[in-house]
């Protein structure tokens, strides 16, 4: 891996490299995690609004930002110039977005992997629940294959993510976990992952992503409430609306 | 399919077939996937062939055939895998040109006999419904344009585009060509991550065989794989069209169109974009090998066809 440069001032800690002839990955390498992710974001929206058109798309996630761009006008070295300028410019316009985030109650029911996963951390069922729902936890990226991304509490330990991804059956709203990363998955039906399910929520999370206005934005948080298999039909088919604001 | 006072033609036969676009465009940070036709390339040429614009929605046949027929003439275009075309059971007919064909025709698009995707482009392009401005499937919201049997497939009545001059199907001969033969050649970038994993020369040493398990999210392949030495935890990042991810030994997975944008497996490898298009006409069983190439030869490859795109239209207007 080549060396992380730092930008002019100092203010932020990255890393560039291509991948293929039309990509760029920029790697935030900040010791915050939360610094890391809002790099990562306010680079992509500084991209966007410069509206060069050589600039396909950019995917931002955790800690990075993918810039998909036209290899038939720029090269990889024109692009990360490009990425390097941007990151020597800061602007606090740039975490407006962050202002306006909401925290949402998630209805979980555990089970599913969750006393092999206790056990693998060393603690009870019940403390691995303590845990989860003792605050917040912030949606750091979305994917209509990962669904709601978040980092996990750091009071829980890495859970290894499957060395190898497994085809299984997957539920819509399943609360996975893959080493410090958890998140809330969107669809049913087999499907090939190496994360690890520890309970579900009867939030039709998928229909919140048919609607481009809907929750869940990038930013806002999910506090799981758990309930008992017995109170999932008095949630199931509840929009997200009605199951209430936290903050 | 989208109704009101479009045309249509009558669905007599179909094994699976979708509408398709060039996928989604500016969603992605509210994590919407790309998706979109697997073959890009044989798409746009469908259309450009029609005169359409290069993204119009057009039909996806993927390893089977299509029967239709139009109360109407219709100029319609069949690009990609080889197939059979025949046009009231006895006539054949060329794939990569624009055919008009009298009303009341039967018009047969056989499964293809190389190659594993086929596109039936219509003038002005499939009416279909959308999602997030496309009308590609995306099967994890449970959105998708099938064309069904028995169904109907609309297209625009108004005017339409001018069709190709015969014959401008030569300008896709070379990509054809790379249907053809066994094994196929992929050309790939490697990456900084390759130094996560142990004997990357056999990337480039082996022939892989593409497995049934593939679909258009990913390209399975087995064979003798490069083994990953760094098991560390890699946090989930967003991940190229043309990734190479070897989750494990033995399996080799290259992330086409339809691939979720985050993952977590390192990428040693990327497949260059104007051969993407190749990996998505292969057919379980295939054999393949991948060529390491650098950033100029594959600008080159992307170039190639981009100009060939803009030949056809005779014109500039053609973007990505």
């Amino acid at each position: 891996m080549s060396s992380p440069s730092r930008s002019p001032g100092g203010l932020r800690e990255y890393r560039l490299e291509p991948l293929g002839e039309s990509y760029v990955l920029a790697t935030f390498t900040d010791s915050d995690a939360d610094d890391r992710w809002r790099h990562a974001h306010s680079i992509c929206r500084s991209l966007e609004s410069m509206r060069y058109d050589a600039v396909l798309s950019v995917y931002p996630a955790y800690d990075s930002v993918l810039i998909e761009y036209d290899a038939a006008r720029i090269d990889s070295e024109g692009m990360c110039r490009i990425v390097e300028g941007l990151t020597a410019t800061y602007s606090h316009a740039d975490e407006e977005w962050l202002s306006a985030t909401v925290t949402y109650r998630l209805p979980v029911c555990f089970g599913f992997d969750l006393e092999a996963i206790a056990a693998e951390l060393d603690m009870s069922p019940s403390e691995l629940i303590e845990l989860e729902a003792s605050a917040p936890i912030r949606i750091r990226c979305r994917g209509v294959g990962g669904g709601l991304m978040m980092l996990n509490h750091s009071t829980v330990p890495p859970v290894s993510r499957l060395a190898s991804p497994v085809i299984r059956e997957t539920h819509g709203g399943e609360f996975n976990l893959a080493g410090v990363q958890c998140s809330i998955g969107l669809s049913s039906g087999r499907a090939t992952t190496g994360w690890r399910s520890i309970g579900r929520t009867p939030v039709d999370v998928a229909s919140e992503f048919r609607r481009p206005t809907a929750s869940f934005h990038l930013g806002d948080s999910v506090r799981l409430d758990p309930i008992t298999a017995d109170a999932w039909a008095e949630h199931e088919g509840r929009p997200v609306a009605t199951v209430g604001v936290a903050s | 399919m989208i109704v009101g006072s479009n045309q249509s033609i009558r669905v007599i036969e179909s094994f699976g077939a979708v509408v398709q676009d060039l996928g989604r465009f500016g969603y992605e940070k509210g994590g919407i996937s790309r998706s979109g036709a697997s073959d890009v390339f044989s798409a746009r040429f469908a259309n450009l062939l029609l005169g359409n614009t290069t993204g119009a929605p057009c039909v996806e046949l993927t390893g089977a055939g299509l029967a239709f027929e139009s109360e109407r003439e219709i100029t319609f275009s069949v690009t990609g895998g080889v197939a059979e075309v025949r046009v009231d059971g006895d006539v054949r007919v060329p794939q990569w040109e624009a055919v008009t064909v009298p009303p009341r025709t039967r018009v047969d698009i056989g499964a293809p006999v190389t190659g594993y995707r086929v596109y039936l482009a219509l003038p002005g392009g499939v009416r279909a419904k959308r999602l997030y401005g496309s009308v590609s499937p995306l099967p994890p919201l449970g959105f998708a344009n099938d064309v069904a049997s028995g169904g109907t497939i609309e297209y625009p009545a108004g005017p339409v585009g001018v069709p190709a001059v015969p014959g401008a199907g030569a300008l896709a001969e070379p990509f054809r060509a790379r249907l053809g033969g066994s094994p196929h050649r992929i050309g790939v970038l490697e990456t900084e991550q390759a130094g996560m994993f142990e004997g990357m020369e056999l990337l480039y040493a082996n022939e892989f065989t593409m497995s049934p398990r593939s679909n258009a999210v990913g390209a399975r392949f087995d064979g003798d794989t490069p083994v990953r030495r760094d098991l560390g935890e890699v946090v989930s990042r967003s991940v190229p069209i043309g990734s190479i991810e070897i989750p494990s030994a033995g399996e080799l997975i290259a992330l086409l169109r339809g691939r979720f944008i985050t993952a977590g497996y390192p990428v040693p490898a990327v497949i260059a974009k104007a051969d993407i298009d190749t990996v998505a006409q292969l057919r379980p069983g295939s054999r393949t090998s991948f060529e390491r190439i650098d950033e100029t030869e594959a600008r080159y490859r992307l170039l190639d066809q981009e100009l060939a795109l803009r030949r056809l239209t005779g014109s500039e207007r053609v973007t990505p």
